[in-house]
């Protein structure tokens, strides 16, 4: 169930005199029953990058290999359904999405669409809804009726209920407060235990160790590196110049205490690994 | 000390579930508090119950010994600025020049006054070179820093951020917050800002701190004394900033609240 | 991302960028009320570089007027067709049932496709170089005369500015909640009339919601900066009628005299 980028370019408007590219040479494997994030600074063409994943937008040259479909820029819109229900994507802000009367009536759409009977959709968006921790109390409520950080979930659910083996996150942390986060990155780790793929788009250098196992850097539309967070995070300062891109805030905390003359071993990532480290050296005075 | 704002037994009931049951809360001016809660705690609902954007059941609101009524609320409005959490839906004019110029047209500044008082506007945001610009080509820092400006031109006394950082990312997060250390080195105490938020790295840089939940004051002082409360911030929903979570898990700790740059400079000295 | 064009300002230092909104604005009506009087090739040809020489004064390049006619395209290509197809008269080049190709057909096709095109141009480059906002104003200072009968002209004004500047967000917020539904399997293209108009709840409800949410923030960010009436406000933008919008006349009287005397003297 990899998914491997072969070669590609991405142009808006391409063909026409006002062809803006925006991914140039594409050629990365995102592997599989992993967290893969992708991180790079806003407009690095990371979201561009992940729409590719379901076809929303197809290469203007190269293919991706998503499991056995290939996605090149002849594929029909109609053969991209299949795609589609395999691959679930959870965009930024997703409560913006939500429609229908009931908060299970919205969650059934998608099975609904993928040819799932009425029966099949309301077993598959009960589970979802429990798999995000929706309180059932919930259900037959209108979704617009829920406080901000329910709806993030509902929609979550509704993207989850047709049991994507590829599951697509653009920024879901956004805008939530720190517990709303914390229960995020529990959602995240709980699909990876599933064994679903999870694709990861963030800013939060802090969530993306938290729970990423693979990492790979955008800059101007390239890729600017791959690898594990404990690679990439271990590179050189001036690198993370270069791309634009932030140190775990243990990271950075560990690399301005070493400006000032403390010397450290090597760089941390967690706070309780800082802390550990700070706590080790006292005990060797 | 003067009083910027003074809310005496607010009570506020919203779907007939009581939000605020007689909540006090005084703010000196000059201060920088920083109003943190988890989402739904009721800290943007005060924001808008102080602007008179709603209306409480009970209790009184003064400011700047102006009692809230609603023959009193634009001269209390023209008080304080706001900025709000979606940089998208509070940008009115169609260019950032335009924006600024929005709230100068409403106080019925003279025409010949506004190019001057734009300019000086976005200069405090360092925002004067996109002064041609149209909001879909700023990002949203540079649109949250606009909405400061416009703000600003119209010189209140007291500027309320109601969660201004939250739908940034990190780059346009710190250039407001650095914007605003700014704004409040320049202003001095003649500025009361009062920042809402849930970040508490942002909650560090306020000379106060007021921790709400369900409509209730939680914790409230200097962050010496609120971020001493690791405890009480997590039952409510929050965390500690990075230097004083780190702080509290070393064996050897500070002995007095530290914020980040004096926790570097402990540790270094510490042992090279 | 989107390539709209239609209503979009583009900033600039032209001699067109700064002639007064109303001059632009009447300029435009009195441009388009004369070419359609156009009916020979000369008339149409004149009328099509008056507008080119427009567009050069602006200083913007031809790419953002062309992006300009593309949303549009096939409401030209529609009409054309209904022109090629029904215009009666001899002689007839092709015939099937009752539609019939002919030559008048094609001529009339042409002119209005000309015709077409040069409304749109004639109008972006009022768009193009007219801030949002001095639209709005030149708008409400030409209405002027409609508040002695109680029309709310300020408001209006005000709601169009504040209109136009939500359209590029809207736009994008409809390709967002679009790509998620499309994601949730939503499908436009399958399925009969009543099912294809079904689809489109899922996109018109968010949609909706999301408006209304951006109407309601606006009007509290409308509050808190001093808004309350729209009639009791100074202006930013002031209009002032110059030198430079009598020439603009100018141009325009002379380039109609010369359109009248094309029309009646040149026969092609």
């Amino acid at each position: 169930m990899a998914i491997n980028f072969e070669q590609v370019n991405f142009s808006y408007g391409a063909g026409t005199t006002l062809a803006q590219p925006i991914l140039h040479d594409i050629n990365v494997t995102i592997p599989d029953g992993q967290v893969t994030a992708i991180v790079g600074q806003t407009g690095s063409g990371k979201s561009t990058l992940i729409q590719h994943l379901n076809g929303l937008l197809k290469p203007t040259s190269g293919r991706i290999i998503i499991d056995d479909f290939i996605l090149t820029n002849g594929i029909k819109e109609k053969q991209l359904t299949g795609l589609r229900a395999r691959v679930g994507m959870v965009f930024q802000f997703p409560e913006n999405q939500l429609f229908a009367n009931t908060v299970l009536d919205d969650v059934m759409y998608a099975p609904i669409n993928f040819g799932y009977s009425k029966r099949e959709a309301q077993i598959a968006a009960k589970e979802a809804l429990k798999r995000v921790h929706v309180s059932e109390k919930l259900w037959h409520k209108s979704p617009f009726e829920l406080s901000g950080g329910q709806m993030r979930r509902v929609a979550m659910a509704g993207t989850l209920a047709s049991n994507p083996d590829i599951v697509v996150l653009d920024e879901p942390a956004a805008g939530l407060d720190p517990k709303g986060q914390n229960e995020l990155l529990n959602i995240v780790r709980d699909l990876k235990s599933a064994g679903k793929l999870v694709v990861l788009i963030s800013h939060q250098m802090d969530h993306v160790i938290a729970v990423a196992d693979h990492m790979i850097v955008m800059n101007n539309g390239r890729v600017a590196a791959e690898g594990t967070p404990t690679e990439i995070f271990n590179r050189d300062l001036s690198w993370f110049k270069e791309v634009a891109l932030d140190l775990p805030k243990a990271g950075q905390f560990a690399e301005k205490l070493r400006q000032k003359g403390r010397s450290l071993s090597r760089r941390p990532l967690l706070l309780t690994e800082l802390a550990k480290m700070l706590n080790g050296d006292d005990q060797h005075e | 000390m003067v009083k910027a704002i003074e809310i005496n037994n607010l009570k506020y009931s919203y779907d007939e579930q009581p939000l605020f049951n007689d909540f006090n809360l005084n703010i000196e001016a000059g201060q920088w508090v920083a109003l943190v809660g988890h989402n739904g705690s009721g800290k943007s609902t005060l924001a808008k119950l102080i602007l008179g954007l709603l209306v409480a059941d009970e209790g009184q609101i003064i400011v700047f010994d102006e009692q809230l009524s609603i023959e009193s609320v634009h001269r209390v409005r023209a008080k304080i600025g706001m900025v709000f959490q979606n940089p998208d839906n509070q940008f009115v004019g169609a260019t950032v020049a335009d924006d600024v110029a929005f709230g100068l047209e409403n106080t019925k500044v003279d025409s010949s006054d506004m190019p001057q008082k734009i300019d000086a506007a976005l200069t405090v945001v360092g925002m004067q070179d996109f002064k041609d610009r149209e909001p879909h080509t700023l990002s949203g820092g540079q649109k949250q820093r606009v909405a400061l400006a416009s703000v600003l031109a119209l010189q209140p006394k007291i500027i309320i951020l109601d969660e201004a950082t939250a739908m940034l990312d990190p780059d346009g997060r710190m250039t407001v917050m650095e914007t605003l250390q700014q704004l409040k080195q320049q202003f001095g105490q003649n500025l009361t800002l009062i920042t809402i938020t849930h970040d508490m790295d942002e909650a560090t840089l306020a000379d106060r701190v007021v921790v709400i939940n369900d409509g209730r004051k939680i914790l409230d002082g200097t962050p010496a004394k609120v971020f001493s409360q690791r405890r009480v911030l997590h039952d409510n929903g929050l965390e500690l900033p990075f230097a004083n979570e780190l702080a509290y898990q070393l064996d050897k700790k500070p002995e007095d609240y530290m914020d980040e740059r004096e926790l570097i400079q402990w540790l270094s000295t510490l042992n090279k | 991302m989107n390539n709209i064009m239609i209503g979009r300002f583009v900033p600039g230092d032209s001699w067109i960028h700064r002639l007064d909104p109303r001059t632009k604005m009447i300029g435009t009506f009195i441009f388009i009320f004369v070419m359609l009087w156009a009916n020979s090739w000369a008339t149409y040809a004149w009328s099509a570089a008056f507008v080119f020489a427009m567009i050069r004064l602006t200083k913007q390049p031809f790419k953002l007027y062309w992006d300009g006619l593309k949303p549009i395209f096939w409401l030209i290509l529609f009409t054309i067709i209904l022109q090629l197809f029904f215009t009666p008269g001899e002689p007839v080049l092709f015939q099937a049932g009752p539609l019939k190709i002919t030559v008048p057909g094609i001529i009339n096709a042409i002119y209005v496709m000309i015709r077409f095109v040069l409304i749109i141009l004639m109008s972006t480059i009022l768009t193009l170089t007219t801030a949002p906002t001095s639209i709005a104003n030149a708008l409400e200072s030409l209405l002027k005369p409609l508040k002695k009968l109680h029309v709310p002209v300020a408001e209006l004004a005000l709601m169009l500015s504040i209109a136009l500047r939500f359209v590029p967000l809207l736009m994008d917020e409809t390709q967002k909640i679009m790509n998620a539904q499309k994601s949730r399997g939503m499908s436009f293209s399958t399925g009969g009339p009543i099912k294809r108009a079904r689809a489109i709840v899922p996109l018109l409800i968010p949609l909706f919601v999301g408006a209304l949410q951006r109407a309601l923030d606006l009007a509290n960010a409308m509050e808190v900066r001093g808004f309350q009436d729209a009639t009791q406000r100074t202006k930013y933008r002031i209009l002032s009628y110059g030198s430079e919008d009598s020439k603009a006349f100018a141009g325009l009287f002379i380039f109609s005299v010369l359109f009248i005397a094309i029309k009646f003297f040149i026969k092609y």
